[in-house]
């Protein structure tokens, strides 16, 4: 009887066993066929933000935006887990100060969690360029709309922001439309920007010519 | 056989819709209703999980030790469930930015856990995986029904597409789960009170 007992649990063990085994492996050969497949996208969206951020006009292909990356964007380096960028935007007048300058790829608090954004700041190192959202946990519909392009077109050429204002009204030079539902998300997305400006400050980044 | 399958369509997709009468899988209802392009991929991923796990596991099923057999299914179902996240992480990055953990999550529906252990376990495999496919169709007409109107009242807008003017005043409320716990028990209450009945009787 005892000893029922004992195969019956061996029998069980085997099984799970033996099933886990098989599954793991299918999974392993399905994940070494993707992954290099989803690194590749992860480098793109990546790349994709930088562009976006510093205000560029994405062209169709893929091999056109790679193309656009390495002939405009050096990358600086890493300090203190911000990515620096220095970016040259021949696609817009060379005389307008938002033509050069540098993009910090960073993360912050948000109302739920951490937001990281690409923040583009032009070569006066006052004036925001861009900004793009990379990730956010935000309240989906509410928060969560901060990555819609009507947010984040308007801190474009923005140089110092003292209001917030709702969003059915039309923000003037120091004044930004916030989410309705989400006033919370917008300061901390704010918040977010004044932290990547004091970056810029403290890497003493000199100005591009 | 054909007989047997009708009725099983019309079970799992009305008499025994798994939201409505079941109501299983509310947490993925509550969630990821607020825009309907989301709850269609949700949805999809829904339909492909329930149907494979149903039917992989009906294929082992006399393999299968009674008393482990719930952890046997969770492991199929987590790893169809990661195919489906790979699968999206590598062709439609977008969309699997979007749904972020709600891909991974699939995995706690109840749904995919009922079915298998009520009917997968029970049945051929061919009858096992139709029966996975038209409660996943259950659920998903239901989800993609709220999504449109919490989409619409919310954001005014439905699948991306503005439809109600400026002057609209979205409300909030429908964008947060509260509002998808009114509108499921409002829809809940005029299912169950008027419509079952109805069919219930022919």
């Amino acid at each position: 009887m005892k000893k029922d007992k004992i195969n019956d649990l061996f029998k069980n063990l085997i099984v799970v066993i033996i099933i886990s085994i098989i599954l793991i492996s299918i999974l392993a050969i399905i994940y070494s066929f993707t992954q290099d497949r989803i690194k590749e996208n992860e480098t793109i969206f990546k790349k994709k933000a930088v562009l976006i951020a510093a205000g560029f006009a994405l062209p169709a292909k893929y091999s056109q935006i790679i193309e656009l990356y390495n002939s405009s964007i050096k990358e600086i380096g890493v300090q203190n887990k911000v990515e620096i960028f220095s970016y040259i935007n021949k696609q817009i007048d060379q005389e307008n100060v938002l033509s050069k300058g540098y993009i910090l790829i960073f993360s912050g608090p948000g109302l739920w969690g951490e937001i990281t954004m690409a923040l583009a700041i032009a070569n006066d190192l006052e004036t925001i360029a861009g900004i793009e959202i990379i990730s956010q946990n935000e309240t989906p519909g509410l928060g969560g709309r901060i990555v819609e392009s009507w947010f984040k077109n308007q801190f474009k050429g923005k140089n110092k922001i003292s209001k917030i204002i709702s969003e059915k009204e039309i923000p003037a030079e120091d004044e930004i439309a916030s989410i309705t539902g989400a006033t919370n998300t917008t300061k901390y997305v704010l918040n977010l920007i004044n932290i990547g400006k004091q970056y810029i400050k403290s890497f003493n980044l000199p100005k591009l010519d | 056989m054909v007989k047997k399958n009708n009725s099983m369509f019309k079970e799992n997709i009305i008499t025994n819709n798994p939201i409505l009468v079941q109501v299983l899988g509310i947490c993925s209802t509550l969630a990821v209703t607020n825009s309907v392009k989301n709850t269609i991929v949700m949805c999809i991923g829904l339909i492909f999980t329930v149907s494979l796990s149903s039917f992989s596991l009906s294929i082992i099923r006399k393999l299968i030790p009674s008393k482990v057999r719930m952890i046997i299914e969770v492991l199929v179902i987590s790893f169809w469930v990661i195919i489906v996240d790979l699968a999206l992480k590598a062709y439609l990055p977008e969309i699997s930015k979007q749904l972020g953990p709600y891909v991974g999550l699939i995995i706690t529906n109840c749904i995919v856990m009922g079915r298998t252990e009520a009917f997968g376990l029970q049945n051929p495999p061919i009858p096992s995986f139709l029966d996975g496919l038209t409660s996943g169709l259950g659920y998903s007409i239901v989800l993609i029904f709220i999504a449109i109107i919490r989409e619409l009242l919310g954001a005014g807008s439905i699948y991306g597409f503005k439809l109600l003017g400026s002057n609209w005043v979205s409300w909030n409320i429908m964008i947060m789960a509260p509002g998808a716990f009114f509108l499921l028990a409002l829809i809940i209450w005029i299912v169950k009170g008027y419509f079952l009945p109805k069919i219930e009787k022919k």
